[in-house]
């Protein structure tokens, strides 16, 4: 059953995401986008990550999603793009493309990866909120600062023009 | 097995950091104030420095008990006090040059030096991460404030262009490391780095997946320190990014890939052995990968710049180059072989700095950028361009330049370990050390033997030439007390090994 159910969602998965790097409408792209992360969200279940499950759908379905579709929404141009796309290289970057996932998928299976016994599933929203307030502490306030950079960045890449409008009206 | 430092004990050894984050915020929301709205925010970002500088003086290079801090976290040892330094010291430089150059307008500059307190921050972090998770948030820190410097100047075009460039590669190499720490992650079980050393020491394990996590993280270290074949942005991002980000990019970001690059493979891919050398854990001798890297790196570097007119571009090549120089001492594994690094970098960080300096005088103040506008600089300005030229032999490895002395610790350590691939790339050094003449030659050629009969004399600031005097004399005195100097460095390449 497991079985079948993972199955199920790697298909959806793969396939919403090759919608993604396909599709010539953004729009579309974007919903194709909320599908893989549904379906993240539900490996994560299945690995008995229950808080993780829960946070991809929050923040990157609800949050991470919505902010682009108001982004595509508010860009007059975006929607308006024509659905030509431009392909450069095909020949080389398909045998870079092969030589890694060849590479990759030889690794995963020639190795012994050490695997550990299955636990019986358990919450675990307690315990990473014990740990991010005791051994992750540093990392967790780092994020923090990161987001900070992350926030004042995209501020200053956006603000130029309107800044400059206003500069000039009081001139 | 250490003991780790818990959180509330290790904050005594973290006032620098928490000064700077402090500091990060204060300079955004002072200018909010309508008292101090007039107040430079360089001053504030100066004293922070500063005053990051004086705790990171007093710290310890080991704790009496040997452990990280922060359960693990951080290290606190001699690379990372002297990476601190390094940082520090580039960070004051670009600050100086910010202020008084006019690529940055005033308005912009609070969010400015806010950003660039994070990245200090960041790269503050990276150099003493001792856990995957620490490491990678810290890269994250440092490159994502790089993006937006890089395209901080928004009326040029070519700005934007840098950014874009920048980030896309950004984006895909961060990818690819994490993708390679997530594998180390699944054969150790853990994120800390002497952990990680200790599992792949007591198993088995296939060298096959260890190569492969070793080039994915690779990719991430080889983007920051613009190692081929990564290297494809720094031409575009140099030339088009403000001058004094480009004078950060080249010494302060690869400072902090040269850091992530020792404390990543240094601790948990290699075991120290009684005689001062590095074994790779695990059988597998990446050393020849990496020789092949080096030389390839400092090739194609050399041979980039023959053609280019644009100073800052041919400066790219040129820290390509010498990021190849550096990897040679990389591959020595030996303890003398971190110790040269760490030198040369200080020599590179006064040598790139001056240079960068006088390039912004002549690109901000002059509008000038390509090779022909330096024609008859030796007389349009006699010091400007003799440090300019100090610079050029240093970067040369002329004696007695710094430069010299850095290659000639860095190529020994090499030399010293009898591997065939160290000397190979050795001797490759040397004949690109001799290739680069050519184009450096063509800058001194057009300062001191070209006419140029219309222009006028070249227009500074006072700042800017303290800074290029300050910065090159260092480059012209560490000859005098070179040997000291060197065991300085000695002294602080110790890692926390566990």
């Amino acid at each position: 059953m497991f079985d079948f159910i993972f199955f199920v969602f790697s298909f959806v998965c793969i396939g919403s995401a090759l919608f993604v790097a396909f599709t010539p409408n953004v729009v579309h792209a974007a919903l194709g986008l909320a599908s893989t992360f549904a379906t993240l969200a539900g490996f994560y279940v299945l690995l008995g990550a229950d808080f993780l499950a829960i946070t991809q759908i929050a923040i990157y379905v609800g949050g991470i999603l919505v902010l682009m579709l108001f982004g595509i929404m508010y860009t007059h141009t975006i929607a308006r793009v024509s659905g030509e796309q431009v392909m450069m290289q095909v020949g080389p970057a398909l045998l870079v493309v092969i030589l890694t996932l060849f590479t990759l998928v030889a690794t995963i299976l020639s190795t012994a990866w050490p695997v550990k016994e299955v636990a019986p599933p358990a919450p675990t929203a307690d315990r990473i909120g014990v740990l991010l307030m005791t051994d992750y502490l540093l990392p967790f306030e780092v994020a923090a600062i990161l987001l900070l950079v992350a926030l004042v960045g995209a501020v200053v890449i956006a603000q130029t023009p309107v800044r400059k409008s206003i500069e000039e009206s009081v001139d | 097995m250490l003991t780790w430092i818990g959180n509330v004990a290790s904050l005594k050894y973290f006032i620098g950091e928490i000064w700077l984050a402090l500091a990060c915020c204060i300079v955004l929301m002072l200018p909010l104030i309508p008292r101090f709205k007039n107040v430079r925010m360089s001053w504030v970002t100066i004293a922070a420095i500063l005053f990051a500088g004086i705790c990171v003086l007093r710290l310890p290079t080991a704790l009496p008990e040997e452990g990280g801090l922060f359960f693990g976290m951080l290290a606190l040892d001699g690379l990372s006090k002297f990476f601190k330094l390094f940082f520090l010291i580039s960070t004051l430089a670009v600050v100086l040059m910010t202020e008084v150059g006019r690529e940055v307008p005033d308005y912009r500059k609070p969010e400015f030096y806010s950003i660039l307190l994070g990245i200090l921050l960041g790269a503050f972090l990276t150099a003493s991460a001792t856990d995957l998770l620490m490491m990678y948030l810290a890269i994250e820190l440092l490159s994502l404030g790089s993006y937006v410097l890089a395209g901080f100047s928004r009326i040029e075009k070519k700005s934007d262009e840098a950014a874009m460039k920048y980030i896309l590669y950004g984006g895909l190499s961060t990818g690819g490391m994490l993708f390679g720490m997530s594998y180390l992650y699944g054969l150790t079980g853990s994120t800390n780095l002497i952990a990680i050393r200790e599992a792949l020491e007591a198993s088995q394990i296939h060298p096959l997946v260890f190569f492969v996590s070793f080039l994915l993280i690779m990719v991430g270290i080889g983007y920051k320190i613009s190692a081929v074949p990564f290297h494809f942005w720094a031409p575009d991002v140099y030339q088009g990014a403000p001058t004094s980000i480009t004078a950060f990019l080249s010494v302060a970001s690869k400072g902090a890939g040269f850091a992530a690059f020792i404390r990543i493979f240094y601790t948990s891919f290699l075991s120290l052995n009684g005689e001062g050398l590095w074994e790779p854990v695990a059988q597998l001798d990446w050393r020849i990968f990496l020789s092949i890297l080096a030389i390839a790196t400092m090739t194609l570097g050399n041979l980039a710049a023959f053609g280019q007119n644009n100073v800052k571009r041919l400066l790219a090549y040129s820290g390509i180059a010498h990021a190849g120089y550096i990897l040679v001492g990389a591959i020595a594994l030996s303890e003398a072989g971190v110790q040269s690094i760490l030198f040369y970098l200080i020599t590179y960080l006064f040598t790139n700095l001056a240079a960068f300096t006088v390039v912004l005088i002549l690109a901000d103040c002059n509008g000038v950028e390509e090779i022909e506008g330096y024609r008859n600089l030796g007389t349009r300005s006699p010091w400007l361009a003799f440090c300019l030229g100090v610079a050029l032999f240093s970067l040369i490895g002329v004696p007695p330049m710094a430069g010299f002395l850095g290659k000639w610790f860095l190529f020994a350590a090499a030399v010293e370990t009898l591997d065939p691939w160290c000397v190979a790339a050795v001797v490759a050094g040397l004949l690109n050390s001799v290739l680069s003449v050519y184009y450096y030659f063509r800058i001194m050629k057009a300062m001191y033997l070209e006419k140029n009969e219309g222009a006028g004399p070249v227009k500074s600031h006072t700042v800017l030439n303290v800074v290029a005097t300050a910065m090159t004399l260092p480059v012209l005195l560490i000859i005098l007390d070179g040997g000291r100097l060197y065991d300085w460095t000695g002294e602080l390449s110790k890692l926390l090994l566990g």
